[in-house]
């Protein structure tokens, strides 16, 4: 999966999942503070991730996670390994 | 002295006495009725209830106290739909500090979630252990997974989606947490509407500064929600954001904020006025 790919699905999840609007969602938004998600939401977000990649992610890969462009890197990097 | 200033003079001295006593009542319990209770009961659940139980007789008593002695009245409306709640996240607006107490006095079989610094204090650590009390400085999804098994075993849990105390007339602003708690845990939300009239013991007011009139306590018991209404969204964390919506609308407009005279202006009113008496 390409970085523009991984974005697509994961502007959609933020879209399906919490009504986040799509023009707000870029790489630079912040999850928490910009796009007004909770650490609980995260959950359910790994979950789909999950989901996507086939792969198990432990909570502590996302622990550092602050903006959607640091997931889209998570994401890429579980897909290199 | 009149007997209007007497009789202020005399609730100014009640709420303070009434104060004392939480604190007060609150260590001969934790050191003497509990322990007992502890030692005389070793399975865990039970345990708890029998700590639940005590703790909501003395909380009907507090409350019975502070209307009879008059330094408040206190008029709890369809208090009898809670005595058989089970499993129920018990949702209410909080306007004063007593609101738990009287919530606590309308129901027997409560939890709630409190500082986790008291499971480290001599006195209480009994007390929040024993009661089965969830400590607020676990990790986010410890916490959910806490407040989801004691209402599964049947336990009602209060929350107060606002966080903190409202400031009087304030449009209530709800936090998410409490509507992770109710979409993760499946539970029902039985609501509760609090007014204080006029306000003593809420936030940025010492506990003194008594209104000119009687505080009325008004606990309004409310429908419960069916979470299932919620959980059709196709999300949980959408269900969530629902509830918290739905809510927030629903308590501001029942505790009449955003109309004319209700909310700022009075509570402005209000704090303009005591401001002068007690000078």
């Amino acid at each position: 999966m390409t970085r523009d790919e991984i974005f697509t699905a994961l502007s959609g999840y933020l879209q399906d999942l919490f009504e986040v609007p799509a023009d707000s969602i870029t790489p630079e938004a912040r999850l928490f503070e910009d796009l007004d998600l909770d650490s609980i939401d995260a959950v359910d977000l790994v979950v789909k991730l999950q989901d996507l990649t086939g792969r198990k992610i432990k909570p502590d890969q996302f622990k550092t996670v602050r903006t959607v462009g640091d997931v889209i890197d998570r994401v890429h990097d579980l897909l290199a390994e | 002295m009149s007997l209007d200033r007497l009789e202020r003079l005399w609730r100014g001295f009640g709420v303070g006495l009434f104060l004392a006593v939480i604190g007060l009542g609150g260590s001969l319990l934790a050191l003497s009725v509990f322990p007992l209770i502890a030692l005389a009961t070793r399975d865990p659940t039970r345990r708890q209830r029998r700590i639940q139980w005590v703790m909501h007789l003395s909380f009907r008593l507090y409350c019975a106290a502070i209307h009879v002695l008059r330094v408040a009245d206190v008029e709890m409306r369809g208090a009898e739909r809670l005595r058989g709640l089970a499993g129920c996240l018990i949702v209410a607006n909080h306007p004063s500090l007593l609101d738990v107490v009287m919530i606590m006095a309308m129901v027997p079989r409560v939890q709630c979630i409190v500082k986790g610094a008291l499971w480290r204090h001599p006195f209480f650590r009994l007390t929040v252990g024993g009661a089965g009390y969830i400590r607020n400085d676990l990790e986010p999804e410890a916490l959910m997974r806490a407040c989801a098994e004691t209402l599964a075993a049947g336990n009602n849990l209060i929350v107060f989606p606002e966080g903190t105390r409202t400031v009087p007339g304030a449009r209530p602003q709800f936090q998410r947490g409490f509507a992770n708690i109710a979409t993760l845990a499946g539970a029902d939300l039985q609501l509760i509407f609090v007014t204080c009239r006029p306000p003593i013991l809420h936030k940025g007011n010492p506990w003194w500064r008594v209104p000119p009139r009687r505080t009325v306590f008004a606990l309004e018991v409310g429908e419960r929600l069916d979470i299932g209404r919620f959980l059709r969204y196709r999300s949980r964390p959408l269900a969530a954001r629902k509830l918290v919506e739905f809510l927030e609308n629903l308590y501001s407009e029942k505790l009449g904020h955003g109309s004319v005279g209700s909310g700022a202006e009075a509570a402005d009113h209000f704090s303009a006025e005591a401001g002068r008496s007690v000078a």
